[in-house]
This record gives C-alpha cells, sequence and structure tokens, in this order.
C-alpha cells in the first residue's frame, strides 16, 4: 500500500485465537471477492 | 529477478497493444459490413465519401443515406451509425460498436434516448443539452451518441443534399462541477504540506464522496488509465472532468512521488473509511498483506493485458464504483460491492489493500518518480563531489 496510508494506518488488534477466527473470515471473503470479480469480467466479455 | 519480471510485464503488454491494433483495424469491407448490418433491404451501397454512403434499391433509385462514425464515450470509442431517408430525416441510430460497460448501454435504450433522433433533419445541429437531452449517469457515452450521430448527418447533408448544416459553436464548459473536483485535487496536494491541515483528511474524503462519487459518478477508474494508454481522449471542450480526474491523480504522483489520490480523494476509499469510523475495528492482514499485494500487481497486469489486447478500456474494468455511485451495475457487481463494503468494517480499506488496480497502479508511479528523483540526486551528489575533490585538490 501507499506510505502516506500506511503511515496512519492504526494499530492491529493482536491475539492468536481472535487471528485464527479472522483469518478463515478473510480468506473467505477474499476467495468470494475473487469469484465475484471474475464473473463480472466474464459477464463484460459476453456482452 | 523482480526487476526482470517487471521489464518482461512491459514487454508482454507494448505487445498486446501492438497486435490488438493490427487486429482491430478497419477496412472498406468492415465499413460495407455494417452498412449491411444498418439496412439488409438495401440492394447496393455506393460510397460518397470513406464515412457516408448511398443506399441503392433494386431499381436503382437512392433508398436512404448512410453512414458511420466513431467517438469516445467513456470507456473508449463508440462506432456509430445512422441511417437517413432520401429528404435527410434521421431514421434511425444504431450502436455498431462501443467499449462501454453493458449496463449503461441498457440504461441509454431504456431511457428511451434514440427517439430523440426520430425527429431531427440532416443539416440541424444535434449538440447535447441544446438540441438533445442526455441520460443522465451516461453523459459521456450518450454525447458520443450525440458527436457521431451529427458528423454523419452534417456529411450528408453537405455531400449528398447539398444542404448547409447549421454548426452550433460550442464553448468550454467550465462550470461549478469543474470547479468543485478541481478544487478537490488542489485540496489534496495542499493538505499533506501543512502538519495542522492533516486532521482535515476525512473531511475532504467525505466531500468527495459527495462531489465525485454521488453526485459526478466520475471517479478514477481503470477505464481512464487503459484509454489513456490506448489513445482514446475525448474532447476536453465538454469533458474537461475527464482530464482533472486522470492528470490531477496522476500528477501528483509523478511530481510528488506520493499517491495522494487515493489517501485523499477517492471516494470509494472515503466510503471505506466511513465503514471503519463506524466499527472501529482493523483486524491483522498479517502475512496475507503481502500476499495481496502480489496478487494485485498480478491482477493490474491482467487488466491492462485484455484492455489492450481486445482494444477495449472497460473490458476487464472490475471495479465496483460506478456500481455504488451511479446505483447501476450486473448482479455479481452488486453482489462484489455488497462483500467489499461489508468486510471493510472489520478490515480497514478491504478494496485497496486486496484488489484495487488502480490504487497499484499510481503506487508504481509514484514508485517510479522516487526512483528517478533518487537516482537524479544519486548523480547530483556525485557531480558535487568531484567538484568537490577538485576544489580540494
Amino acid at each position: 500500500m501507499d506510505s502516506e496510508l500506511e503511515s496512519k494506518r492504526e494499530p492491529e488488534r493482536k491475539g492468536k485465537k481472535k487471528t485464527d477466527t479472522s483469518t478463515i473470515f478473510l480468506l473467505a471473503v477474499y476467495a468470494l471477492s475473487m469469484m465475484f470479480i471474475i464473473l463480472v469480467v466474464c459477464g463484460n466479455f459476453k456482452s | 529477478m523482480k526487476k526482470f519480471l517487471h521489464l518482461l510485464a512491459i514487454v508482454i503488454l507494448v505487445i498486446a497493444i501492438v497486435y490488438g491494433h493490427y487486429v482491430n483495424k478497419m477496412d472498406g469491407n468492415v465499413i460495407q459490413n455494417y452498412y449491411r448490418q444498418m439496412l439488409p433491404s438495401a440492394a447496393s451501397f455506393e460510397p460518397i465519401n470513406d464515412k457516408i454512403a448511398r443506399a441503392m434499391g433494386a431499381e436503382g433509385t437512392v433508398i436512404a443515406y448512410l453512414g458511420v462514425s466513431s467517438n469516445v464515450g467513456y470507456g473508449g470509442p463508440m462506432m456509430v451509425g445512422t441511417v437517413l431517408d432520401p429528404n435527410g430525416a434521421v431514421k434511425s441510430v444504431i450502436i455498431l460498436e462501443h467499449k462501454e460497460t453493458p449496463s449503461y448501454i441498457n440504461k441509454i435504450t431504456q431511457a428511451g434516448y434514440f427517439r430523440q433522433y426520430m425527429k431531427k433533419q440532416a443539416g440541424d445541429p444535434l449538440v447535447l443539452d441544446y438540441d438533445l437531452d442526455r441520460v443522465s449517469g451516461a453523459t459521456l457515452s450518450t454525447r458520443a451518441i450525440a458527436n457521431s450521430v451529427q458528423e454523419v448527418a452534417h456529411a450528408v447533408a453537405e455531400k449528398g443534399l447539398n444542404v448547409t448544416p447549421k454548426k452550433a459553436e460550442l464553448p468550454w464548459q467550465i462550470g461549478i462541477k469543474e470547479i468543485a473536483v478541481a478544487s478537490l485535487f488542489i485540496f489534496s496536494v495542499f493538505l499533506p504540506r501543512f502538519k495542522g491541515l492533516a486532521k482535515y483528511r476525512l473531511v475532504l474524503l467525505g466531500l468527495s464522496v459527495a462531489i465525485l462519487g454521488f453526485w459526478l459518478n466520475r471517479s478514477l477508474s481503470m477505464g481512464h488509465i487503459s484509454a489513456l494508454f490506448l489513445g482514446y481522449f475525448p474532447s476536453p471542450r465538454d469533458n474537461l472532468i475527464w482530464y482533472l480526474v486522470l492528470f490531477g491523480a496522476l500528477l501528483p504522483a509523478l511530481l510528488t512521488g506520493k499517491n495522494l489520490y487515493c489517501t485523499y480523494v477517492c471516494p470509494f476509499c472515503g466510503l471505506q473509511e466511513a465503514t471503519h469510523l463506524v466499527s472501529r475495528v482493523n483486524l491483522p492482514l498479517g502475512k496475507y498483506r503481502i500476499w495481496f499485494g502480489r496478487i494485485k500487481e498480478i491482477m493490474l497486469f491482467l487488466v491492462l493485458f485484455l484492455a489492450f489486447l481486445f482494444i477495449n478500456p472497460s473490458f476487464s474494468s472490475y471495479e465496483p464504483f460506478g456500481t455504488i455511485f451511479g446505483l447501476n451495475g450486473s448482479s455479481y457487481q452488486w453482489y462484489l460491492l455488497f462483500v467489499i463494503l461489508l468486510t471493510s468494517f472489520f478490515y480497514r480499506r478491504f478494496w485497496c489493500v486486496a484488489f484495487c488496480p488502480v490504487g497499484t497502479l499510481l503506487d508504481k508511479v509514484a514508485l517510479l518518480s522516487r526512483k528517478i528523483k533518487g537516482v537524479i540526486g544519486f548523480s547530483l551528489e556525485k557531480k558535487v563531489r568531484k567538484v568537490d575533490g577538485k576544489v580540494g585538490l
């Protein structure tokens, strides 16, 4: 990310258990978003 | 290795752009095919010039005049066909090829935009907002269509009907919209220079959400950037905002070495900041931040590669900016928007961190600028040292 944004980022919360749950959530939403992005581009190609 | 990959990516993009232009080259046969598509009942077409022709009936009489013309819309050039009856009245207007987001074309068609042309004569001026009503949210596309129809109709009036067309002299469109957009970019350059003003970043982003987002729906997208590389420039006289947004984002990155657009102006960043302000949650991304960054670079390459290969700036564009700010998009675009906004309650600026190709490109431009400055600074330092050494001797 951009250095300007990096410097303004708030400290991230720590905690192992929380990170584990949040990792599953993160990867799930990332995969879901990626799937929709591919479908959007496929839709552009079709039309 | 990283340098080699970057160089390879640039070489592939250059090859894609050259190949795309070569494959999409237009010739006489293509235009004849367009004429046939526009008026299948005609026996033959007699070209008047490279843009217009007479459509001949089976008895050898002129049954219509027709022509094709291309003007740049939002996503790139739009090829528009116009058919006029033998007396010069517009009979039909057809979009033959376009590079716009399909939902915008549907919007134009559903709004009944094309019906306005049916009352027009070949010599009439056809200027958006004066002689024709625009379709709100699809201004650039409707203006490109109007310009194309006018070019064909006036050519038919002059060359086919010996009528002098009425041409409207358009002034530069500089109004409240253009001033508001320019102000956003000016503030974005000044804000980081003064420490006391830094706290107003969110205020500027809020204004941008309102102005560049919901009011004008003109956020910077990959469509702008691909169009720049493909050489598709709309008329600055009536599309000044297009230039303000593109160069307002690129020039500060080039000159200051900082990506100011994403931090201070991007309306979608503003929306995500709003969700973060509500939740105040920012879960850790950990090692995935680096992976997301790498995948974003690959996505940027793919977006540019497909746009260049198909000579279509908006073909591979997937940003949800138009969906939220124009309230217009396919179902998948709405699902994507929902997931992104929901996630940004938990991960600050999730779109920017994980997917945004525009931000990735602006970061690259800023990095390039810093590198160039570093090289210039280093060589200057070297020269100064040399001079100092000589003086010392």
